[in-house]
């Protein structure tokens, strides 16, 4: 068997892992262990990057085209910046190295779920992913509204993931594989779209789209906000990845599938929009942001064409940037949408950050939301989808209005005494490079998208 | 279709035989026996040992860790058995998975017992 | 008459459905927990039936639902621990107590 080099950045995440979870016995202790897990995750991000593409591993299992490439190197970067930003920032707890543990060993099953195209190996990788997600976000034991929080997003996040292995198991029993290549639903009747209709509702709940969302705002807004910047962005790249890779193997049997995507995009863009307005937490504030990004995102999805499918990869990863950066500078300065008022006085430079991370997920040029955007929309207007496309602009219009508000509470809000927030080395160096990434981002996205097979 | 039929024929005599077995022993032994209730014979029968205590007692939550301990290595074997009857054919790559992922086990039971699980509370 | 594929797969809807009616109407987390449990088992009836009767030689079906059952073991194991987290907290582990967060 060769080919199993291919994982090496598999391997450095997973090793990683498992030398953090005995971080407290390392010389400098908690924060060595998250610098160690950054290291990691950077030497993973940097290998992904430096094996490419390659052939498909055991079978047809995992796959390494330019998509995959793409978004796992994005993904093990974002989880070595997250860390370098833990680590620096020293939650104070005593018990951080697990937490280091448990964000790379989520970090291994969404780099596997970028490559994954057979059910039994997606079904894993998401599981892979998304316990640690579970333990991250209950992390406080002793928070009561925490492990309530958590508690819903586990029931939830379990029933939905049966859901999706009921709809596994009828592809299954239809096509007699798992592996998508030679998967075929043309005339499967009624019994392939059902198995369809299962599959997407648990894909669909995992990346809180519209009528699956609920358990977002409740859990994010009862962790630790330092959790929530990772698990609302880093898997959800990851399980975009998973989902175009479903539609493109489901599209030729399942007719109604642009119908069902299409539906659930204009809930989630209009809901999470709307929603978003009265929040005056932050993390509810970005949780329902993030619903509302997933729509433009699935809008993408319903074209399933190379371009649209590209575009959603391009778009999520766009997304996933400031956004991490501005729940990242939730958790420094408080929570709440007020907390942040003043922001200019104490920390120039991080208000100044915040704008292009706002500004960015309004999608205003030259960031990477304002490309991700055009490509997006580009590709669905392509596609015929017209009326959906004047809708998605109009409600990033619409959602201009809230970002610009946490914008005038940092930098026109009563200045309000809080406490100094402990100023770290680390933790700045992150900020700045998700603040390079975004803008580079967008300069860069023609390039970008050029590897992912589209040209405009 | 025949001998579907004749082995519904046996399965109902089966089971006709056993609800009738049932229903007869018990309701022999309620005509025939004499019913004298006292204290100890309406008291839980615990093998011959005097009961201690009301049965709908709490279980420790320590036995808890353990159990989830048992569910990582009763899962073990899950893998274990299928691998060893093909490895055989697989060649010696195979031998080396299994024991990573053995020792990705070995290394959650590690941190467990640092973390001092595994001592009586 | 004898028993095909479609004994095994309406054996299995009835038992998912009944998973996940108590999932949607169970008051106490450790019986939503047994009612996943429940859904977990129905799919592993379908996976192991259809590898049966559609990859007889290959068990396909037969692995996916060992990996099914691992990874649910494993689930269930993650979430008795966050209802025991909840218990020392609260006192309760009824769902109906979970009120904190709304919106």
């Amino acid at each position: 068997m060769s080919g199993y080099w291919l994982l090496i950045p598999e391997y450095l995440l997973l090793a990683g892992a498992l030398v953090s979870l005995f971080g407290d016995l390392l010389p400098g202790g908690e924060r060595s262990s998250a610098i160690l897990g950054a290291l990691a995750a950077f030497a993973a991000a940097a290998f992904a990057g430096f094996i490419g593409t390659a052939e498909p591993l055991f079978g047809g299992m995992l796959v390494f085209d330019p998509v995959s490439v793409f978004a796992r190197v994005s993904l093990a970067a974002l989880t070595s910046v997250y860390l370098l930003w833990s680590g620096g920032r020293g939650t104070g707890s005593e018990r951080s190295h697990e937490a280091t543990a448990l964000v790379l060993l989520s970090a291994v099953g969404g780099m596997l779920m970028c490559g994954a195209r057979d059910m039994v190996a997606l079904f894993i990788a998401i599981e892979l992913s998304t316990m640690p997600a579970y333990v991250l976000m209950g992390y406080r034991r002793d928070d009561d509204r925490g492990l309530e929080g958590t508690l819903k997003y586990f029931l939830l996040s379990m029933t939905t993931s049966l859901i999706m292995l009921y709809g596994f198991s009828f592809l299954f029993g239809i096509t007699g594989v798992t592996g998508y290549a030679e998967m075929d639903l043309t005339g499967a009747g009624v019994l392939g779209v059902l198995a369809t209709v299962f599959v997407f509702v648990g894909l669909l709940a995992k990346l809180s789209a519209a009528p699956f969302h609920y358990w977002a705002p409740d859990a994010y807004a009862g962790a630790p906000t330092s959790s929530v910047a990772f698990v609302s962005t880093v898997p959800k790249i990851a399980g975009t990845v998973a989902m175009i890779r479903l539609v493109e193997a489901l599209s030729p049997g399942a007719t109604q599938l642009p119908l069902l995507l299409s539906i659930v995009a204009v809930a989630s863009m209009v809901l999470g929009n709307l929603a978003a307005y009265p929040q005056l937490d932050l993390r509810r504030l970005m949780a329902y942001s993030g619903i509302a990004h997933i729509g433009y995102v699935i809008l993408a999805m319903a074209t399933n064409t190379n371009t649209g499918l590209a575009a959603a990869v391009f778009y999520m990863v766009a997304y996933a940037l400031p956004s991490m950066a501005v729940v990242m500078i939730a958790a420094e300065e408080g929570s709440a949408v007020e907390q942040l008022s003043g922001l200019v006085d104490r920390r120039p430079w991080t208000a100044w950050a915040l704008v292009v991370f706002l500004l960015s997920l309004v999608g205003i040029p030259p960031m990477a939301g304002f490309f991700g955007k055009l490509y997006l929309f580009t590709a669905a207007f392509g596609a015929g989808y017209r009326a959906l496309v004047v809708l998605a602009v109009l409600m990033s219009v619409v959602s201009a209005g809230y970002y610009l508000r946490i914008m005038r509470e940092a930098f026109f809000g009563e200045r309000v005494s809080t406490p100094a927030v402990e100023r770290s080395i680390p933790a700045t160096i992150a900020l700045v490079l998700l603040v390079v990434a975004t803008l580079g981002m967008g300069i860069a996205a023609s390039p970008l998208l050029g590897y992912l097979g589209v040209s405009f | 279709m025949h001998s579907v039929s004749a082995d519904h024929v046996v399965l109902a005599t089966f089971i006709f035989v056993g609800v009738f077995f049932v229903i007869a022993t018990l309701s022999a032994s309620h005509l025939l026996a004499r019913s004298k209730h006292d204290e100890a014979k309406l008291s839980t029968y615990e093998c011959g040992s005097e009961p201690v205590g009301p049965p709908w007692v709490q279980f420790r939550v320590g036995y808890y860790v353990y159990a989830l301990l048992f569910v990582v290595f009763d899962i073990e074997t899950v893998f274990l058995y299928p691998w060893a009857a093909a490895f055989g054919q697989m060649g010696i790559f195979i031998v080396v998975e299994m024991f990573v992922f053995i020792g990705i086990l070995a290394a959650g039971l590690a941190y467990a017992w640092k973390e001092g699980a595994l001592r009586w509370r | 008459m004898s028993v095909g594929p479609l004994h095994f797969m309406a054996l299995a809807a009835v038992l998912f459905s009944l998973g996940l009616y108590g999932v949607l109407s169970r008051k106490s987390t450790i019986m939503t927990l047994m009612c996943l449990e429940l859904m977990a088992n129905a799919v592993n009836i379908n996976l192991v039936a259809f590898s049966h009767y559609r990859t007889p030689a290959l068990m396909t079906g037969q692995m996916f639902a060992v990996f099914s059952m691992v990874v649910s073991a494993a689930e269930i194991g993650l979430g008795l621990a966050l209802v025991l987290a909840i218990y020392r907290l609260r006192k309760t582990v009824e769902l109906d107590a979970m009120q904190e967060l709304k919106g």
